[in-house]
């Protein structure tokens, strides 16, 4: 018997384990998202390419045969001159450059899915972060109902007794009504956001998350950020703007291409990193259209010279836009704080003195009510948001969670 | 004939000078590792830290890591390293393309002085970067490396 109420019950504990909830917490979505996220799986893919493009084009260096080639060259070895480009590819300098061209494209493609990641990272820790802000203020929406019921009867009570005047308990009503809307709401909402970070952190849809409670941060030992002093890490370390560099790699030696394509231009493909490269004439042979074709590839390297130089101004104005919401926070935290305590004193107080029954003026109790979920609420949201700065503040500099490379194709497939 | 001969002579020399870069293309595409060492160079000896001398800086410490990364593996391109080291000697590759430590050093200094790491991911595994070439350039080479004086 007792073997039989032991094999149930543990039979039992696997089940709630199995189709239990799934407890997340904030310290391992980075890792979930490397893992399981299907954006980051696919940019994985496309690095991956990008990798196995460099050596394809290495490969296509060396001599590549076809049966028309050699029954070509045996009918005439003069054919040999004709077919260089596939007797002898490494002969043509262009197709030298263009290996190099494939390898810095594969160093950018990289540096687009660390950016990739480190955005995926980053939406979905705020998606944590948001739906557990939402959360608790669900749950102080319901304790605001609550509390506002409790004084709703009193009201109707002395109305019905006497003492108070009639109306009041209409006014507190239509307040408790609207609470009630907000929390319809913001059930609605958390549900929404809980069905986003589980996608966002590869989970089936309909799987229960559980979110893990986050640490406040420790605001008295937190001092104020200078922009300024980071300003050159954010832009060394954008993967956008690094991008960007190699870029100009591959642009240097696309004029080289051009330069030498007396030779003959290259076949080889740049593969699907250098899209954006296919549309710059290179040629093939000597002729009059390649300084016209140098000067195209200049303007070329003006246009990203611009773009580089918008997403540098972008990241300075992101910086700047943090460091000022960061240290805002920080030093009104002791307002928000006070405001919060010293409106729930106050309830406290007129709601004392209402048991007491005291004649309280009820429009400052309604506006009491008010005011505190107003201050409970913004210190809630102040510290949500200041944990989301200091966030922002890592993506932006790659520190913390993003301080390291994302995870290669090979290590996704579980081969390394 | 002869006339014929200058014809084609001087379509030949237009059509070769149109193709090939203009000077200040030719300055760009020649605007090298070694010049950006030498702007590195001049930002640690003055500490000019502001934003426009680390970026300076960052450019060589990137095209130094990139140029790196495009020898590793690829045994052409490293052929073509030692083929240029071999023909400059170390002494003079270095003081063409190498940073020594000793400046890193200085300005390591500036970008562990805030409360965060205030500088790039290029700049902080630079030692790592030169160690990897070395690596690949073999005993011999390091050895020199060590020794000489524009290298460490």
């Amino acid at each position: 018997m007792k073997t039989i109420l032991k094999t149930t019950l543990a039979a039992l504990m696997i089940q709630s384990t199995a189709f239990g909830a799934t407890e997340v917490s904030l310290t391992n979505v980075a890792q979930r998202v490397s893992k399981a996220n299907y954006m980051v799986y696919e940019t994985a893919l496309k690095v991956y390419q990008a990798k196995a493009n460099v050596d394809k084009a290495r490969a296509d260096l060396l001599p590549r045969l076809n049966i028309w080639t050699i029954g070509s060259l045996l009918i005439d070895p003069l054919n040999i001159i004709d077919n260089v480009g596939d007797i002898a590819p490494f002969l043509v300098p262009a197709n030298w450059f263009r290996v190099s061209e494939v390898k810095y494209l594969h160093l950018a493609e990289a540096e687009g899915y660390r950016a990739l990641w480190g955005n995926e990272v980053l939406a979905a820790k705020t998606l944590y972060r948001n739906a557990l802000l939402d959360k608790k203020l669900l749950a102080h929406v319901s304790k605001s109902i609550d509390e506002l019921s409790v004084i709703h009867r009193t009201i109707k009570t002395r109305e019905v007794l006497g003492g108070a005047t009639p109306g009041g308990a209409r006014d507190i009503e239509i307040k408790l009504l609207g609470l009630q809307e907000d929390r319809a709401n913001l059930k609605v909402l958390v549900a929404s956001e809980m069905d986003e970070l589980a996608y966002a952190l590869g989970y089936p849809i309909g799987t229960d998350l559980t979110l893990a409670s986050v640490t406040m941060p420790a605001f008295d030992t937190l001092k104020p950020i200078d922009a300024r002093e980071y300003e050159f890490r954010a832009l060394a370390v954008s993967p956008e703007r690094r991008q960007y560099e190699h870029f100009f790699s591959v642009l240097s030696q696309i004029k080289k291409e051009i330069a030498y394509n007396v030779f003959g231009g290259s076949t080889i493909s740049r593969g699907v990193a250098g899209g954006i490269f296919d549309n710059l004439p290179t040629g093939g042979g000597l002729g009059l259209g390649n300084g016209s074709a140098m000067k195209i590839v200049q303007a070329q390297k003006e246009i990203m010279k611009s773009q580089k130089l918008g997403i540098e101004e972008t990241l300075k104005r992101q910086l700047r836009a943090i460091a000022t919401q960061y240290n805002s926070d920080l030093s009104n935290y002791g307002n928000y704080r006070r405001r919060s305590s010293l409106a729930r004193e106050s309830r406290d107080s007129l709601v004392r003195r209402i048991q007491l029954g005291d004649n309280i003026n009820l429009s400052d109790l309604s506006e009491n009510a008010r005011s505190l979920v107003q201050a409970e609420t913004a210190l809630l949201t102040m510290n949500y948001r200041f944990l989301a700065n200091q966030d922002r503040l890592n993506r932006i500099l790659f520190e913390g969670d993003y301080n390291t490379n994302p995870p290669l194709i090979k290590s996704l497939k579980g081969l390394q | 004939m002869k006339n014929l001969i200058k014809t084609i002579s001087s379509l030949t020399l237009m059509v070769i000078l149109s193709g090939c870069p203009s000077q200040k293309e030719v300055q760009e595409i020649v605007t090298d590792i070694s010049a950006k060492k030498a702007n590195t160079m001049q930002v640690i000896s003055t500490s000019d830290y502001s934003l426009d001398g680390l970026l300076k800086a960052q450019d060589y410490f990137f095209n130094f890591g990139e140029k790196i990364s495009m020898v590793v593996g690829d045994p052409e391109g490293l052929k073509n390293l030692q083929r240029m080291v071999k023909k400059d000697g170390i002494s003079k590759f270095c003081q063409n393309f190498v940073v020594p430590k000793r400046f890193w050093d200085s300005l390591e200094m500036f970008c562990k002085g805030g409360r965060m790491y205030r500088c790039s991911p290029d700049i902080k595994e630079y030692p790592n970067t030169l160690n990897k070439m070395l690596e690949l350039l073999g005993p011999e080479v390091k050895a020199a490396f060590d020794q000489d004086q524009q290298c460490r």
